[in-house]
């Protein structure tokens, strides 16, 4: 459980999801209301296994992160990949 | 006489061209009857280091016009201007995928050198960021023959594919290649040409440093490119594409397509000689026109114009004038020729394509564009280059020829529509 108060805890989770938005929008050329929490990375947005590993490398730019790119092939959605994302940030 | 029937004779029913003087054949035309020049210093990269710091670049070619922005993204710009001059090539023709087998409409699109841009750039993110920096996208967005690939899915066409590399030969091999995939009834639309984005510091160099690029003018770029003029000294990169829609008589006649042209003939030969020099006796380039004569059914004397490849290398422009002698003999004197490349630039494996198009317009519009530049004679190359200004004359038939590095020799005969 985590002892951050929530107010935080969801401050930092927008913040992830916003920088990840701007990722899919520069690599997917979608538009950023194309992408939302249930948005489907391969059949919504058209990422193909090009797109992922490019998508892996700028995650772990923009976040600073270490990213594995066969993890990256795992994620469905845009909900899941914030999960990813936080999940690495709060990796020791 | 061989004619052939309308299965096995094709036309040309659409062309489109990304140039360094003009975007869309029309625009490209205008320059070219107009001699404007499409030299200028170099923009893509500050070429100061450079001996030679001028090039024929494409100017104002906004690729989203053309193609899908998620393809623009992750494409090498000569796969850009190959999709954008088959675009408008597919439009000019009044092809609607819906209204053909698209089984039966291949792609052969040919580059000398493909995604060169792209390993560069690439080349620097390896030894900067290390391999795991390295764009996904590399591979596809260098492979020659990615242009074709692209034009395909765009398109739909699902008929052979394949690209073509033979240097600044390439376009003009990938014509000659799809015009026999029609007559061998493998598919009834071709869509062919080339594409070339050279203008790179890394390309500049390689060329600079074989002795085949002008120096001389870096201080007045529009006149650096001067086939067959005495002041000559070597090409002057360009960069651009041409693609045109080649279809069997009997398809383009049923589905009532606007027909800019016969492709009447094609053949290919090599000097066997050396890796950048052309051969002197020029014999090679000589049997090539010879042969694509032979495979049009046409004798010398009925050519009107031709459309040399008159680099503006000392060598070249003078071998060809000795070829084009050796082929035409004493009817050589009543030939106009015409070099594209005084305006164009040098389009490397574009050129073909792009001279195609100049080739059949002089057909469709009864005038001949000039070479520009003419300023000194060169004792040497003493034929009617068109100097300096178009020329009112109506052309049935016409040749173009490419030669490339490895030798490489090809010609395509185009005559008038006849109904």
């Amino acid at each position: 459980m985590s002892s951050r108060p929530q107010e935080i805890e969801e401050h930092d989770r927008d913040d992830v999801a916003a920088r990840l938005a701007r990722v899919l929008v520069k690599i997917l050329k979608v538009r950023p209301e194309q992408i939302r929490p249930e948005s489907r990375l391969a059949a919504d947005l058209r990422a193909d296994s090009l797109d992922l590993a490019e998508i892996a490398a700028e995650l772990e730019d923009e976040f600073q992160v270490k990213v594995a790119e066969a993890e990256v092939h795992l994620i469905g959605t845009v909900a899941e990949a914030i999960d990813y994302v936080q999940r690495l940030q709060r990796a020791p | 006489m061989r004619r052939g029937t309308a299965a096995t004779r094709v036309v040309i029913t659409g062309m489109g061209v990304v140039s360094p003087i003009g975007i869309g054949r029309a625009a490209y035309w205008d320059g070219l009857v107009r001699g404007r020049t499409g030299v200028g210093r170099i923009s893509a990269f500050d070429p100061q280091d450079h001996p030679c710091q001028i090039a024929a670049e494409v100017r104002g070619f906004d690729a989203e016009q053309f193609v899908a922005p998620k393809t623009v993204r992750r494409s090498d710009r000569f796969t850009q201007l190959a999709l954008a001059a088959a675009r408008m090539a597919i439009d000019d023709a009044r092809l609607d995928a819906s209204g053909v087998d698209l089984d039966r409409c291949g792609v052969v699109v040919g580059s000398g050198i493909g995604g060169l841009g792209s390993i560069e750039a690439e080349h620097r993110v390896l030894q900067d960021r290390g391999p795991g920096r390295v764009s996904p996208f590399l591979i596809p967005m260098m492979i020659a023959n990615i242009a074709g690939g692209e034009i395909a899915i765009a398109h739909g066409f699902r008929g052979p594919n394949y690209a073509v590399s033979s240097a600044c030969a390439s376009s003009n091999h990938a014509i000659g290649a799809s015009l026999r995939h029609l007559q061998r009834g493998e598919a009834e639309v071709m869509i062919c040409g080339g594409a070339e984005a050279p203008i790179t510091p890394l390309c500049l160099a390689g060329f600079c440093r074989a002795g085949a690029l002008t120096t001389a003018f870096n201080d007045d770029p529009g006149a650096a490119s001067r086939p067959f003029d005495a002041r000559r000294s070597g090409f002057v990169m360009g960069e651009g594409a041409g693609i045109v829609v080649l279809e069997t008589l009997a398809h383009a006649v049923r589905r009532g397509a606007p027909i800019c042209a016969e492709l009447a003939g094609f053949a290919s030969t090599d000097d066997a000689f050396h890796i950048t020099q052309p051969d002197p006796e020029g014999n090679a380039a000589a049997r090539a026109m010879e042969l694509a004569l032979a495979d049009a059914d046409l004798r010398p004397e009925q050519i009107d114009y031709l459309n040399a490849h008159g680099t503006s290398t000392p060598l070249n422009d003078r071998f060809e004038t000795a070829a084009i002698k050796r082929v035409f003999g004493a009817h050589a004197r009543q030939l106009a020729i015409s070099s594209t490349k005084s305006m164009t630039g040098h389009l490397l494996g574009a050129a073909g394509a792009v001279e195609l198009v100049a080739t059949v317009s002089c057909i469709q519009s009864g005038t001949i564009h000039p070479t520009i530049n003419q300023d000194h004679r060169d004792p040497d190359c003493d034929l009617d280059y068109v100097p300096n200004q178009a020329r009112r004359r109506q052309v049935d038939c016409a040749i173009s020829s490419s030669l490339g590095f490895g030798g490489h020799n090809s010609t395509v005969v185009v005559r008038r529509a006849q109904a």
